[in-house]
This record gives structure tokens, sequence and C-alpha cells, in this order.
């Protein structure tokens, strides 16, 4: 891991202190940013963010940077089999990873998450998205039907 | 600006009793920041960097749409006490599962939403635009395909018009047909030959109305026709092709019937055209590609007897044409009828490689870049030849190509439509074999029109 010194710190709600490794540093822009422009060993305080989801974002970024680097023996498929399983987690635990990736700037975890919630619209009735993901619904049952009808016309279905 | 409004939050919330000022929006130093924090000039660089590193880094998520006061909620970065940086991840809620108040995603800020939301299938957008208002202001604000353009994300349908079956559309995805709303136009557009192409979230189709040369243009986010403006020299017979939210279209046949060299630039967004420089020589029945970001137009003939084995490639960037000798040999070869009576070439770009489907010969060749050359890949799954190339379309979709013609025999009023595809690059060299995309039945047994729509 190297010397502690120059090491950037993430400090989470929970007052876990996390010691940002290479690998962080290079997937991540935003840390990228502090380490090269002369703020190498400030401690950045990641509000709202609990130390589960920090260290399982930390993981993936050793998993990406070892894989890249050639550290460790892993193939595209099983990375992406990695990524795949990585993801297997809870909703509220993916919109945790998505706010972190995106502020830490991970530019392939947020897009690996966000493409993991946009799977779960397809193919979704909206009720059935508005219950996945607690949308309130500000139609009027009038209007909600002229929208529908209107959408039955503009998306004639045909069959198979 | 509808949407811009409907995504304005009225306040900007921070926890943490210390830091009970908004979040800062702006570059300058609030007086109060400055007092008690001790907030250095240094620091203050370091957000305006964070704050457009935030802008850019989104790849421009929102920009134009999203104000800077929602961007600093996707990013809210507070007390700048010396070396202690803070990064807050905030969501829109207040983090403990509740439903909050009109972001799009609850539990997500909008920005985050939107890129989301780009990503899913545009099948599902009819949907998604029924869940609220919120979500219907969005998706007919067509912003979420000018976002996938900018997140690189595409998907093709095909848009297919035949004798016996005015416009509908093809989702290969989803193996779906849709119905496009009539086109209402003059009884002189309906029978008139006509051409079309897609272009951005539009498919234009062009043709001739009593009272000339028109342009029907089907939007995607309205799911209607509309007229588009017509060009600034009216023609058909050209070449043309499209490329994200821009096409060009080059040479044709004016309404004197005179060969042109003039080409315009098409954009989708301002529905405008813009004519740009001419071309070498004048052709008309030619076909348009881009490939590598350049646009070319190859083939077609300068006169009613003169075909051109020649091509000319624009470049954008220095607005100049230059000429490829010998770029589509072959042209008075291997017909028995008048060169005039062939269709342009049929050509599609796959992932950047040029094709072209042989009317005489019924094969699928591979265009050399380097060597100016055509090498056969493939046999077409149709014959080409029984009319000269028309009635059929050669078309890339994905990274396939598409060819679309009559099934069986071809004729008649119970006419079958089939969609053939093939991965030109799938691994083994000769293994994939052209697949039935799809079946339409009672379509006819001529396709008149066919463009691929990305987006």
């Amino acid at each position: 891991m190297g010397s502690t010194s120059t090491k950037i710190k993430l400090r989470t709600s929970n007052q876990k202190v996390f010691k940002v490794e290479e690998a962080v540093e290079v997937q991540s822009l935003m840390i990228k940013y502090f380490y090269e422009n002369g703020c190498p060993s400030c401690v950045i305080l990641v509000h709202s963010v609990s130390s589960n989801i920090l260290s399982k974002i930390l993981d993936y970024c050793k998993k990406h940077v070892n894989s890249a680097a050639g550290k460790e023996d892993i193939s595209l498929e099983e990375l992406y089999e990695w990524d795949a399983n990585f993801v297997k987690v809870d909703q509220n635990t993916l919109f945790d990873l998505i706010l972190v990736a995106n502020c830490l700037k991970i530019e392939s975890l947020l897009d690996l998450t966000c493409q993991t919630i946009a799977n779960m619209i397809k193919g979704k009735r909206p009720e059935e998205i508005r219950t996945t993901f607690n949308i309130k619904n500000n139609y009027t049952p009038e209007a909600e039907e002229a929208v529908r009808r209107e959408k039955k016309w503009a998306f004639n279905m045909l069959g198979v | 600006m509808v949407f811009r409004d409907s995504l304005k939050r009225s306040k900007t919330k921070v926890d943490g009793s210390e830091y009970d000022s908004p979040v800062v929006a702006g570059l300058q130093p609030p007086a109060s920041y400055k007092h008690n924090l001790r907030v250095s000039q240094g620091d203050w660089d370091l957000l305006a960097y964070i704050v457009l590193a935030n802008k850019t880094n989104t790849k421009h998520v929102g920009q134009g749409l999203l104000d800077p006061e929602v961007r600093t909620l996707t990013f809210g970065y507070i007390g700048l006490n010396g070396k202690k940086p803070i990064i807050v991840a905030r969501s829109g809620e207040n983090h403990d599962g509740q439903a909050s108040d009109n972001s799009l995603l609850p539990g997500l800020n909008d920005d985050m939403a939107l890129n989301i939301l780009a990503r899913s299938s545009r099948s599902d957008y009819p949907n998604i635009s029924c869940l609220n208002k919120k979500f219907r202001s969005l998706i007919g604000s067509g912003y979420l395909y000018k976002l996938r353009r900018q997140l690189g994300i595409r998907e093709d349908w095909v848009y297919l018009a035949c004798n016996m079956m005015p416009w509908k559309a093809f989702d290969p995805m989803r193996q779906k047909w849709m119905r496009l709303p009539r086109i209402p136009c003059d009884d002189c557009f309906t029978c008139a030959d006509k051409e079309s192409l897609a272009v951005g979230t539009e498919l234009l189709v062009f043709g001739r109305e009593l009272s000339g040369f028109a342009i029907w243009m089907y939007s995607l986010i309205t799911h209607d026709w509309s007229r588009c403006p017509v060009m600034n020299l009216p023609r058909c017979l050209f070449g043309s092709s499209s490329l994200g939210e821009i096409a060009i279209v080059a040479g044709g046949s004016d309404k004197n019937g005179n060969v042109l060299k003039s080409a315009e630039l098409y954009n989708s967004e301002l529905g405008t055209w813009q004519t740009l420089p001419d071309m070498n020589f004048p052709r008309k029945l030619c076909s348009g590609f881009f490939m590598d970001g350049k646009f070319y137009v190859i083939g077609g003939m300068s006169s009613h007897t003169d075909c051109l084995s020649c091509g000319e490639e624009y470049n954008m960037q220095t607005r100049s044409w230059r000429r490829i000798e010998n770029m589509y040999p072959g042209c008075n070869a291997g017909g028995t009828f008048h060169p005039a009576m062939r269709s342009p070439p049929l050509v599609a770009v796959v992932n950047n490689q040029l094709y072209s489907a042989d009317q005489a010969t019924n094969e699928v060749k591979k265009y050399d870049k380097v060597n100016n050359s055509w090498s056969v890949v493939k046999t077409l799954p149709v014959r080409a030849d029984w009319n000269n190339g028309w009635g059929l379309a050669f078309k890339a979709c994905g990274n396939s190509l598409l060819v679309i013609g009559a099934g069986g025999r071809g004729s008649g009023d119970n006419g079958v439509i089939v969609l053939h595809s093939w991965n030109p690059e799938d691994g083994s060299s000769n293994g994939a074999e052209w697949s039935v995309l799809a079946v339409k039945e009672r379509a006819g047994a001529f396709v008149y029109n066919c463009a691929v729509m990305g987006c």
C-alpha cells in the first residue's frame, strides 16, 4: 500500500477513515485531481456515505485497476461477470453507489451502475416502474387515461 | 424551456449544523465563508475547477437544461477549510427511503436520473412518459435523445414503406412493428416516387406535390408528420446520408432535369438547410454514406447516358471535396438494361466499413479503403438483378447488414417482405449466414423506401 503519509484519506459519515490507494486514484478523476494538485495528504469527508458503500467502491476500483495493470490474471469475460455480480445488490445500495461514483468521478462505475438501473426499467409497465422507483403519479385519472390513449395511438403495436 | 423550469429546485439543503449556508453555487467566495472558515484563494481555485470538472466530466449532461443550482446538487462541495475538502454525496431525499418531492427518480438527483433514463431502451420511452407530468415533459422535450448522442448510446429502428404497406417502423430488439400515421400530403405526393432519410430523431420523406418538390418529416418525439423546410435548391435522385443530427444531400436532379453538383447540409436540431461547396462533378442517381466522419458520394450518372465510377469525399472540417477515381467501378458491366434503369448503388456502412450489394451479380462486396478496391464477401439472400436493384433495401443496422426484399415468389397481392440480417464481422469468416430477422406479410413485393434511424 506504500507510504501513508502522502495518501488522501476518505472519511465516511460514520467516522471510518479509508486510505485511498493508487487503485482509486487512477479510477477516480476527482481524487486524482486532489492528488496531482497539491493536496496529496488531505482528508476528504464523504458525507452520507456509509463505510460499507465506500469499501465496496474501493473493491471495485482495486479490481479494475489490478486487472488493467495485469496484476491480476482475469479475462475480460471474467471481469464482466465480476461486474455483474458486483451490482447484484438492493436498489438503495445501487443508488448509493451511483451517488458516490458520481461524486468521485469514477466513470466506469457510474456507467455500470446507471446501466443496471436502466435495465430495471426495460419492458416494465408504468405502474411497475412507479412501484419499483417510488415515483409519484401526479396525473388526475382523466389525464392519465388521455396520456395512455395518446400513447396507444402513437405506438400502435402490431404484434410480432 | 418548460422542462428546465420543472427541474429547478427551490432550495438547497445542507445537512450538518456547522454549514448552514447554502451550497456554494458560484465561484466567488461569500464574505461569511471567507471570514469564518479562512478559505484560501487556492481553495477557491480548487472549487472553481471542481465545478468545472463536474460540468465537463458528466459529458455536458444537462447542459442548457439544468441550471447551476441543480448541478451543485450533484456535487455539493462545501467547507473548504484549508486542506479538508468535504465531498457530499447527497440525494434528492433525506436518504432514508421516503419518496421526495419532485425528483425524477426519488433518491437520486436529476442529473443521475437523466443518465439512467438515457441508457434505458427507446422503446420504453412511451411508458416512461406515462409515469407522471415531469416524465412526460422530459420525454416530450426530446432531451434524452440528445443525451444519448453525447453518451454514444443508440438503438437502430428500421422505417419501411412498401407497395402494399404505408410507413411502418420495426424495432429489431423487441421484434415489434409500429404503424406511423398517414402523411397528410396531397395525392400527387402519395403516388410519386419518394426518397427517404433518417436524421437525428426525424424521418424525412422527399417527393413531389402538385406545387413542386416537398419534404415531409416524421418526428419520433411528436409521432406525427409535418412539413420540413425545402432545400435551398430542391432536387430529387440525390445521394444522402446522416451522422447524428446532421445529414448531407449531394447532387441529384433539379425540377428541370439538370444534373447538380451542389450539396446541402441539414441540421435536424435547427431544421435548416445550409448550402455546402459544390462537388467537383455533377451527378444524380448516386448514393451517399458517412465513413470515418467524412461524407462520401459514389456512383450515379453525370448525364442521361454517362455513368460515373468515381466517388467524392467531403471533409466537413476543411469544407472541401476530393475526387476518388474508380471508387465504384463496373458501372457499365453486367447489365442488359440501360444504365439509367439501374438503382443508385446499394451501399451500407457498418462500423466505418463500407459494403455494397451488386445489382447485377447479387453479391455483397467489401470496400478496401487502403487499396480503393472491392472484394466479394457474400451472396445476397435475394435477387437484386430482377429489378436492377430497385425494390430492395440494403442498409446497416447495428453491427449487421440488412437486406430487405420480397420473399418467396415475391408477387401478387399477398406479397411477403423479408428482413434478412448478417453480421459481417462475425468471427468465423464464412461461418455466419444470413438470418431472417422478420417477415412482414401482406406488405407487397417491392420496398419503396427504407431508412434506419439510430438514436
